[in-house]
């Protein structure tokens, strides 16, 4: 058994308890503390356990792009926390709220982007292999083609993760303009939108 | 696969609201910034993806060290600022009693 998956169960029972210790005022801080050494927990284990496939197809530099990602972000992280008054915390939980949305967005992507180009080679091999593709059935080629995007619940997991990135990442930017009053409070209203949605509206049909 | 996953998504559907249902006014703000900061579990799948992209894309290996990146903005910069935000509250009750 993979060494990150016992590791992983202990961090998402820390989790739990930790939010639960969050939710009374006498327990906050450690429930707070909880949740983090889970999260310690299960940065450990990911790190410690690559997965049996992605150690044969990483390149050697992926483990400095992970490590490099981890310290860059730890040290962003601390200086946002430390840099921060006591006044402006709802628009620093708003900005790192979107960071998070901009991570979800960017997994997304490059997931997609690895699957992608993973699924382009198994394809054109699979054309390959059968010699004369030119005897092939349309349908066929076609089929390869369409298996380059992978299968349907993958792809609707990697739309919806974008779609919810990329709302969190804009949303919650906005949202942090908006506290710190950087931009204007008021709603912000596309110019001529009657104009665009009744546009839109007879486009349809 | 997919099954599993689901139940795992309808047990913390089901987790996330029982945890959530009665919690004090006063927490709202320090839970909102502590639950922000556990969903910097991203980081785990930014990881992954870091790591597992295929040998010939560097692309999706620097998409995944961006993700790491701001993940760990997000899962660092949140416990710092709800410990922030939960010892002022501390200092506070100590004050009253």
């Amino acid at each position: 058994m993979n060494i990150g998956e016992p590791l992983f169960l202990v961090a998402t029972l820390l989790f739990i308890f930790g939010i639960k210790r969050l939710s009374k005022v006498k327990t906050a801080r450690s429930g707070n503390l909880l949740s983090s050494l889970g999260m310690l927990i299960a940065i450990v284990a990911v790190v410690a356990s690559p997965g049996k496939e992605s150690l044969d197809n990483a390149i050697p530099l992926s483990w400095y792009w992970v490590l490099g990602g981890l310290a860059a972000g730890a040290v962003l992280g601390i200086i946002l926390a430390r840099v921060v008054k006591m006044t402006g915390m709802p628009e620093m939980v708003a900005m790192l709220n979107g960071f998070g949305g901009a991570a979800s967005l960017l997994v997304a992507l490059s997931t997609f982007w690895g699957g992608y180009l993973h699924n382009k080679k198994e394809a054109i091999g699979a054309l390959m292999e059968s010699k004369a593709v030119n005897q092939l059935a349309p349908s066929t080629v076609e089929g390869h083609m369409l298996s380059v995007l992978g299968s349907p619940v993958w792809m609707v997991a990697i739309l919806a993760s974008v779609l919810v990135g990329g709302i969190t990442l804009t949303g919650s930017l906005i949202a942090t303009g908006k506290l710190s009053e950087k931009i204007t409070g008021a709603p912000i209203l596309l110019p001529g939108r009657h104009f665009i949605v009744g546009f839109l509206s007879r486009a349809g049909n | 696969m997919l099954i599993p996953l689901l139940f795992v998504f309808l047990l913390a559907i089901i987790a996330g609201f029982e945890l959530i249902t009665k919690v004090p006014p006063t927490l709202h703000t320090p839970l909102m910034s502590g639950a922000n900061a556990i969903s910097g579990i991203t980081v785990v799948g930014a990881i992954l993806c870091a790591n597992a992209a295929p040998e010939y894309s560097t692309l999706a290996n620097v998409l995944g060290f961006l993700a790491i990146a701001f993940a760990t903005i997000n899962v660092v910069g949140g416990f710092l600022v709800t410990d922030r935000m939960l010892g002022m509250f501390g200092s506070k009750g100590k004050k009253k009693k």
